[in-house]
């Protein structure tokens, strides 16, 4: 934030490179607090509870790195499963948001129809309805009065009404179709469903895969609903196994296990969010916000 | 409604008539079908449930058998609950210290990364957000073991520079909470650095260099300028960490159960104890109606700030 520069701006002084080493180094140290615990997760995962409850830590396994925390995790717990479940609701969950938010954000941008407005406004309001009042009757509704306990539809059928994905996406394609090509489909005999499916969708993946990031990261890593109606080993995810490792305070923690079971169920969310890095970060720095 | 005489003749603002105005609604059924499954699926998850659950907390019902009206008791009970005041109090104090030394961390992180000069800023801004894709579950796991009285890098790094170790989660209620607050800032504090990033890109080159050329110095822009701009991203995530604060039940339920002494105990946890360990549906409902109460009352009182601090 140094403002007294009045030399040329390009050369690189050894004062200019001095002065910015306090930030760098604040920049460094966070940096490393950051990752420092998914190191320990990734790199414990292939330690032995020896290495682990020894009497100092190790920042690496002793005897190399060692798979039998994966194996057992496969062989015993049968953790293949729960990893599969968790990334099936996730996709399937983040399917049904962003066809459902691209159809509503299409019709709230781009139709004109009576009461768009007062209907676009009545939406957004319900993004206000807290949690905490629902979450005893919509554990009952889905339990008792549906008998969806122990399925997936409790978290696939309420994602056909996410407030934020149909703002989101109205917001999108507001910015992203220009009504020129919307007039001249119509005119070209589209339907307003196969506008949407042959001029809205190919243009607007960008603020879908925005969405859709959103939605799988949060439905992968989804704990209370899961906790509530789950609850058949064949049907439990990843997160409810993890959370059972933990133990209670009689029986010892096995963090091997836990941090295999962890690593494996981070790892898909760590490439979907390389993937798709740029256009997440700049989605969310340029669009999450309307005033 | 009638309207005062004006001079724009009566044909003009007659109201179309209802048979005129359904024929044009009609017409527009498939706009109205692209965002029915929206109204429906609300209607079905979150209408009906709201007024369940005021049904339910004005009755006496476990689940099974007859529901018996017992009027405003289990609201009364729910202010009789010693766990009830201590949970909002530990809501409230890691509202108090989560919300103002994030949005510190926040503001300041976002502002040395928004220097276009600065090598690896992309490297740095990955680095911050990355906790935000990894489960709160994984991530309390994590903690765990970090603060682990015996097993945890804390501790050791403390013996190592000659501190007492803490016995953080297991019997050091303050030890708990901090272990809560870092892992919150730990999981959340790079979304908000992107949030106040681009903030700060919205800001136009030409107000800081006219700034300058006044002789304004590099303090004066950053609270003249900088930061009355970032006002209303503070003002959205204060909404946000409201509502997150009151929904907290992750971190404390993976990491110590709302223990020591109930020293993590949150409104959520509270709530799902109640509600689905002891079924406790009556006393549960009021309870989720007066967090509800509680987090439109702060938000209401949020936005009545923020009109007189825009004011």
């Amino acid at each position: 934030m140094k403002t007294t520069r009045r030399t040329r701006p390009l050369r690189i002084t050894l004062s200019k490179v001095l002065s910015r080493l306090p930030t760098y180094a604040l920049l460094v140290l966070f940096a490393l607090i950051f990752i420092f615990p998914f190191y320990t997760m990734f790199v414990g995962s292939f330690m032995l509870d020896s290495d682990l409850f020894s009497r100092s830590p190790n920042l690496w396994p002793s005897g190399g790195f060692d798979f039998s925390s994966y194996r057992e995790l496969f062989a015993t717990v049968g953790y293949a499963r729960p990893l599969f479940n968790t990334f099936y609701v996730a996709i399937v969950q983040t399917i049904g948001v962003l066809f459902f938010s691209a159809l509503a954000g299409y019709a709230f941008a781009k139709r004109r129809f009576p009461g768009r407005e007062k209907l676009f406004a009545a939406m957004l309001l319900t993004m206000l309805l807290p949690a905490q009042a629902t979450l005893i009757p919509w554990y009952l509704l889905m339990v008792k009065h549906l008998g969806w306990g122990d399925t997936y539809w409790p978290f696939w059928v309420p994602a056909w009404a996410s407030a934020f994905g149909i703002f989101w996406m109205r917001q999108y394609i507001n910015s992203a179709v220009p009504d020129e090509l919307l007039d001249s489909a119509a005119i070209d005999g589209c339907t307003p469903f196969s506008a949407f499916t042959r001029v809205v969708l190919p243009v607007v993946s960008p603020g879908l895969s925005v969405l859709g990031v959103l939605t799988f990261v949060a439905a992968s890593n989804q704990f209370l609903g899961p906790l509530l109606i789950l609850n058949s080993p064949s049907k439990i995810t990843a997160p409810l196994v993890l959370a059972n490792f933990m133990g209670t305070t009689i029986i010892a923690p096995r963090y091997s296990m836990m941090f295999a079971g962890s690593t494996l169920a981070t790892l898909p969310l760590v490439v979907v969010f390389f993937l798709f890095q740029r256009q997440l970060i700049e989605g969310i720095m340029s669009g999450a916000i309307k005033g | 409604m009638e309207k005062p005489l004006s001079a724009v003749p009566q044909t003009e603002v007659r109201k179309p008539s209802l048979g005129s105005r359904l024929k044009l609604i009609a017409k527009h059924w498939m706009d109205y079908l692209f965002i029915a499954p929206f109204f429906v699926t609300f209607a079905i998850f979150g209408l009906y449930p709201l007024l369940w659950a005021m049904q339910l907390s004005l009755s006496r019902w476990r689940g099974f058998g007859p529901m018996t009206y017992v009027g405003l008791e289990n609201y009364r009970a729910i202010f009789r609950d010693p766990y009830v005041v201590q949970a909002l109090v530990n809501t409230v104090q890691f509202t108090v210290i989560l919300l103002p030394t994030g949005i510190f961390i926040s503001v300041l992180f976002a502002v040395i990364l928004n220097d276009r000069r600065l090598a690896g800023r992309g490297i740095f801004r990955t680095i911050y957000f990355l906790p935000y894709i990894t489960s709160s579950v994984i991530v309390a796991i994590v903690f765990t073991q970090l603060f682990d009285d015996t097993l945890g890098w804390v501790n050791y790094g403390l013996q190592a520079l000659n501190l007492p170790t803490v016995r953080w989660l297991r019997s050091s209620p303050w030890g708990a909470k901090t272990v809560v607050v870092l892992l919150t800032h730990w999981g959340g504090i790079g979304y908000n650095v992107l949030l106040f990033l681009g903030g700060l890109q919205s800001i136009e080159p030409e107000v800081y260099e006219a700034a300058k050329i006044d002789g304004a110095s590099g303090q004066q822009i950053f609270w003249r300028i900088t930061l009355p701009m970032l006002r209303p991203i503070v003002f959205f995530l204060m909404i946000i960490a409201t509502i997150g604060l009151m929904n907290m039940f992750n971190q404390p339920y993976m990491l110590t159960r709302g223990g020591p002494q109930g020293a993590t105990e949150t409104l959520m946890l509270r709530l799902y104890n109640m509600g689905i360990g002891q079924s406790r549906f009556g006393d549960a409902s009021a309870f989720g109606f007066l967090v509800s109460f509680l987090v439109v009352g702060i938000m209401i009182l949020q936005m009545r700030f923020r009109k007189s601090a825009t004011d």
